[in-house]
């Protein structure tokens, strides 16, 4: 690198790093305080009923530690038992988690192979679009992006010389059990210091010892995040249970309907490479083909994780988008590797390309931070209501949604039942409809056995043989939201929590409940319920 | 004589003329960045100039970083911040002059073009006017369609937005605006005419291209085609099924005489200001014609062996995507004048200046990237609010006559055949292939048609008139252009080739038969008002302007037949309208139902003696305002006038008419029953 080059980056990388912090920051308070994502509403929830009486929590899907970190960074700010304020407290801790996590990834690019990487790895975090959402969910994706990253940047500083046996140690222990504070799986990351020491050759006296205690080091400082493994041991057992049953799908429960279609490795796969535009996968394939000699020892600890983690993941009935969390500092430091190589060959075409590639991935999460600025629509929508909904009118609204509905009167419809007439008498006796996002009808359609009715009800409701008739359409609005966004493919958290579609119907007809449910009732039509068709049913102008 | 203005819209005419001499100047540092060697960067400038002032407001309020009116000034600021990083340029102010008085002629004679009938009504003006006063009206993009309430507009109508934001920017009316738009238009389209023919002319003279340039402008805002020349000094020869010339003939020929089942438009740039609709073809001329500039450099610097910097790539991406928010239909044309230009780069044999086949694909191949990515993300923030309604490109059913082709072209062929003659006898190759770059893209636009089209909402008759009129608009200055330019080495061979030139040139010269039908003496430049053609409705207008719609609120007039005077009110205060001219919708939504429904709709607001029935349609479409004039008087003879006067209080009463508003409690939910 020239002179030039180099001064210029010194520049540069506070300035990418600002950027990372900024877009992160801004936007913050994008459901105005409302807590419209849901597990971030029960973490926020417990970590509120916290307080000297009840030192151990009554809900374990998140550790202990994740439930007290923002209970005690608030208390200097305002009570503790104020959720909107808790809920502000952990996004901006996870917006500071996240920031840091582009460091750690930027320190590990500059190891593995010199500035040109640290910079494009660092703009390519920074401006990571699942990394910017995450970061304004006050929930604990971010922290675990920061403990693998860091544990790798630590592993990697050791394997270079930089700090000692007994540092490594120290600092992979305390982010291991730190780790475990937030969430269980963080535990899988013990594969980066293992690996780490399995390069280094046959151990010698010291590692060993290094190695003897530091794993009951971590173990004693991930109870100590955890104490509810110790106080709480069977409900946290049972939640564990419970979660398990979930991720292998031997528990059903609404949220993993949309996994019975099929998940596996190639669904997983098709989230990853769509939530880094393609484009991220394709410069992290360069990077690991274009890795030469040391490069490979400092990439292994981290790409050793990664495939362990996915080997793990992958195979789990609930695909959730955010378990792919973990594997983003793999990703993201290859790509940004990746990318270096490839602007440092004399080919312009190749050298345009991965430029190319870098803008495509920066302007995505450019877009998704932009969106933040927008009012959340489901807040929208609910002004609309006020506006529109005359007094006595009754609002249907679907389930398992977060729906606004201004204090009107509002009944849920049972859609995944079979029984027409349970779910004709509501919606006769409604004046409105308000479908909150595509979460019931995204899915609904394709689970016939869960919900028989599903696929007729939407077909008729989208054209009109309900009586409803749209009028309103919300969205969270982002100049560049229909390039970047998710499509109606991808997993459906990814939109539902913070910029969800949400369509507004008025009850034209006035069908009786007889003739709604004889309609709801017939025999579906697989073809015009799809995703797909719906979604291209709903834009349709009305 | 030379005509005038009262002293405020003066006032404002020269405000805009002050704003875009200052773009124009602060633009030229980047013009020269761009197009080196290309002159002095005065008329590129300016129209970059144009361009820039006018997205990056659009820009900024698509990212909702600025409301759109507060960021009328981003565009300048920009263009002084790149100004002062290129630095200023060489100082030519013979050149700045010379330009901008050669701006002002022809910006002067086109407003007499644009205000000889200044009325803002008949053919799209009303469509254009909606454009412009919901885009002048808005704070974030896209605007509101004032034709289509609840939805934003789904049209490329970035060019008006852009005309907009200059409206903005210079403090005036939307009415004026338009007026004082269309006459830059007509200036620009003058200036970029000249400017690129007269680049293409230059290699065999200054004087053929000052001589040669000056005609291009001319023929550009005043010439027809070949029609207008044979049907008019020729026409007792031609075989002609109307009684007389009448200046649309000329764009309505192909499948219209004689009458046929494949109907074909051909309209260009001259008729376009004639007709005096703000339509995206005419819009985008300006853009259009920097493109080509841009290509044209850049294409003339590689047969040199240097190849596109990574700015000329980006800024060529850049008009690129920008022309397809503004006339979609350019995104192709300007693509396709760039693959041409690139296949002449790389199909160049190596040696001398021109560096080996494999260094040019990957000079040239990086520039493809950047250029792409620099179009994505430039029309990325309008794709995310346009919903396409085009059905497909299909293979055409039928073909135009030849002897129709010919008529139309006539006036270019001869001047045209002379770039093969020239290459026979052995011109000077490098020259002569711009030129013939630009010969050959208008060819293949004019070939285009007869082989496949663009599938929208017309029937068969109709079917390929679209894809005709946008591929032939812009074919039409190409060949002109190429056409002009192709006399400079047929002049400067002297002798037979002198008199070939001129032979070749007269069919050119012809066209300005046309001239009639377009221009106007400045004289008739009297004012801008473009709205006195509403008589006693103009107070009803003004005062629907001026209503405070809430979101989700809409107002409702009568809808009706397209290019007829209803939806004039939501036409000329950008105000939504449950519904606008719905064949216009029927087109821009691709949904027949979801317009004429709305219409219908609107159609039993007014005439329906059922309280519920126009309860549920207030609440369905969030009707908050009623007007009652002249066009609903005449369009609802059984008008509910006491029905709708139940619902609503009266807020507005004139001779025109009167409008009513419906308060939130209007209608009960027992209303509904």
């Amino acid at each position: 690198m020239t002179e030039a080059r180099l001064t210029s980056s010194r520049w540069l990388f506070p300035a990418l790093i600002l950027v990372a912090l900024v877009l992160r920051l801004q936007g913050l308070d994008w459901d105005e305080g409302r807590g419209l994502h849901p597990d971030e509403g029960n973490l926020v929830r417990a970590a509120a009923a916290l307080g000297w009486g009840r030192l151990i929590p009554e809900f374990h899907a998140y550790n202990d530690l994740a439930l007290w970190l923002p209970k005690l960074v608030a208390m200097p700010f305002c009570d503790g038992s104020d959720t909107g304020c808790l809920r502000l407290v952990a996004r901006a801790l996870s917006a500071l988690f996240s920031t840091l996590a582009v460091l750690a990834m930027a320190g590990i690019a500059l190891r593995l192979a010199g500035w040109l990487a640290m910079l494009a790895t660092a703009l390519l975090a920074a401006t990571s679009a699942p990394m910017v959402q995450w970061a304004h969910f006050g929930t604990t994706e971010s922290a675990l992006v920061l403990v693998v990253a860091g544990l790798w940047l630590h592993a990697l500083r050791w394997q270079g010389g930089e700090i000692t046996t007994g540092r490594m140690a120290l600092g992979s222990a305390l982010m291991l059990g730190l780790g475990f504070g937030f969430k269980s799986s963080a535990l899988v990351a013990a594969v980066i210091p293992l690996m780490a020491l399995v390069l280094k050759g046959r151990p010698d006296a010291l590692r060993l010892k290094a190695l003897a205690w530091a794993l009951p080091l971590t173990a004693l400082l991930a109870l100590a995040a955890a104490p509810s493994l110790i106080f709480a041991t069977q409900d946290w057992l049972a939640t564990m249970q419970f979660e398990n049953g979930v991720v292998q799908g031997t528990l059903p429960v609404f949220w993993t309907r949309q996994f019975e279609g099929g998940s596996g490795p190639v669904y997983q796969l098709r989230q990853l490479w769509g939530a880094v535009d393609g484009a991220g996968l394709l410069l992290a394939l360069v990077g690991l083909v274009l890795l030469r000699g040391r490069q490979i020892w400092g990439i292994l600890p981290g790409l050793a994780f990664a495939l362990v983690y996915a080997g793990l993941i992958f195979g789990w009935h609930a695909a959730f988008f955010r378990y792919l969390a973990p594997l983003f500092p793999a990703v993201l430091v290859l790509a940004g590797v990746g990318a270096a190589v490839l602007l440092s060959r004399p080919s312009r075409t190749g050298r345009a390309l991965a430029m190319a590639a870098m803008a495509l991935m920066a302007v995505t999460g450019l877009d998704l931070a932009a969106s933040y600025q927008a009012r959340d629509p489901r807040l929208n929508a609910e002004a609309a209501l006020l506006a529109r909904v005359l007094p006595g009118e009754v609002v249907a609204i679907e389930p398992y949604d977060t729906p606004l509905t201004g204090g009107s009167e509002a009944v849920v419809l049972p859609l995944d039942g079979g029984d027409a007439l349970a779910i004709a008498t509501p919606l006769s006796g409604a004046d409105w409809l308000l479908v909150a996002s595509r979460r019931n009808w995204g899915v609904l359609p394709g689970v016939p056995g869960s919900a028989p009715l599903a696929c007729s009800y939407y077909t008729a409701l989208v054209r009109g043989e309900l009586g409803f008739r749209a009028v309103a359409t919300f969205r969270r609005a982002s100049p560049l939201g229909l390039l970047t966004e998710p499509g109606i493919s991808g997993e459906e958290t990814r939109v539902v929590f913070d910029r969800p579609t949400l369509i507004l119907l008025r009850n034209d007809l006035r069908l009786d409940a007889g003739a709604i449910a004889a309609r709801i009732a017939a025999a579906p039509d697989p073809a015009a319920c799809t995703p797909a068709a719906l979604a291209e049913a709903w834009a349709r102008p009305r | 004589m030379i005509g005038s203005l009262p002293p405020e819209q003066l006032a404002e005419a020269a405000r805009w003329l002050m704003l875009l001499a200052l773009a124009g100047a602060l633009a030229r540092p980047l013009a020269l960045r761009l197009m080196p060697a290309e002159g002095g960067g005065w008329i590129t400038g300016k129209l970059l100039g144009w361009l820039v002032v006018g997205w990056v407001p659009w820009l900024l309020a698509s990212f909702q970083i600025l409301p759109f009116g507060s960021a009328s000034m981003a565009g300048l600021l920009l263009l002084a911040l790149l100004a002062l990083w290129f630095g200023p340029g060489p100082r030519d102010w013979r050149g700045f002059l010379m330009a901008e008085a050669g701006f002002l002629v022809m910006f002067w004679l086109g407003l007499a073009v644009r205000l000889q009938a200044p009325d803002l009504t008949g053919l799209e003006k009303f469509t254009d006017m909606g454009f412009l006063t919901a885009v002048m009206r808005a704070e974030v993009m896209p605007p509101q369609d004032a034709w289509f309430a609840g939805h934003g507009l789904n049209y490329y109508y970035v060019g008006q937005a852009m005309v907009g934001a200059w409206g903005k920017l210079a403090g005036i009316a939307p009415d004026h605006t338009y007026q004082l738009a269309m006459a830059t238009i007509f200036g620009l389209v003058a200036l970029g005419v000249f400017h690129l023919v007269a680049r293409l002319a230059v290699p065999w003279g200054a004087r053929f291209a000052a001589v040669l340039g000056t005609t291009g402008a001319l023929l550009a805002v005043y010439g027809g085609n070949g029609h207008s020349v044979l049907y008019t000094l020729f026409r007792s020869w031609m075989p002609t099924t109307k009684p007389e010339f009448w200046y649309p003939d000329s764009t309505r020929f192909i499948g219209f005489d004689p009458d046929g089942p494949d109907k074909g438009f051909t309209e260009f740039t001259s008729y376009g200001f004639a007709a005096g609709d703000l339509h995206a073809h005419l819009v985008a001329t300006p853009l259009f014609l920097l493109a080509v500039a841009l290509v044209l450099s850049i294409l003339r610097q590689g047969l040199r062996g240097v190849m596109p910097t990574a700015l000329q790539s980006a800024a060529f991406g850049w008009l690129l995507g920008l022309s397809f928010a503004m006339n979609s239909w350019d995104l192709a044309i300007i693509g396709l004048v760039a693959t041409v230009a690139l296949a002449v780069l790389l199909s160049r044999p190596t040696g001398g200046v021109m560096p080996s086949f494999a260094i040019r694909a990957d000079h040239l191949g990086a520039s493809a990237v950047f250029a792409l990515v620099a179009a994505l993300a430039t029309l990325a923030p309008f794709l995310e609010g346009f919903r396409p309604f085009a059905n497909g490109v299909l293979p055409v059913a039928q073909r135009t006559p030849l002897w129709q082709l010919l008529v139309v072209y006539a006036h270019v062929l001869p001047a045209l055949a002379l770039i093969p003659a020239l290459a026979m006898r052995r011109a000077a190759v490098g020259p002569v292939l711009p030129l013939a770059v630009v010969a050959v893209a208008g060819i293949l636009l004019v070939a285009i048609p007869e082989v496949v089209y663009l599938k929208d909402i017309y029937g068969e008759d109709h079917a390929r008139a679209n894809t005709m009129f946008k591929l032939t608009f812009r074919a039409q200055t190409l060949l002109m252009v190429a056409a002009l330019a192709a006399l400079a080495p047929a002049f400067a061979r002297g002798r037979g080739w002198t008199l070939a030139g001129l032979a070749a040139m007269l069919p050119l010269g012809l066209t300005l038969t046309y001239l009639p039908h377009v221009h106007a003496p400045p004289s008739v430049i009297r004012n801008l008002d473009g709205l006195a053609f509403l008589g006693d409705e103009r107070a009803l207008v003004v005062a629907a302007a001026g209503l405070p719609l809430g979101p989700g609120e809409a107002l409702v007039e009568a809808s009706g037949q397209s290019f007829t005077g209803s939806s004039r009110v939501s036409a000329l205060t950008g105000q939504p309208a449950v519904v606008g001219w719905a064949g216009h919708q029927w087109l821009w939504r691709n949904d027949v139902d979801a317009a004429y429904g709305r219409a219908n709709d609107v159609d039993r607001f007014y005439v329906t003696q059922d309280r519920a029935e126009r309860c549920r349609l207030a609440l369905r479409y969030g009707i908050r305002y009623v007007v009652i004039g002249r066009i609903e008087r005449e369009r609802y003879p059984d008008l509910d006038l006491p029905g709708l006067t139940a619902l609503g209080a009266l807020v507005h009463e004139s001779a025109g008419g009167l409008i009513l508003r419906i308060d939130p409690g209007a209608c009960q939910a027992s209303d509904l029953q």
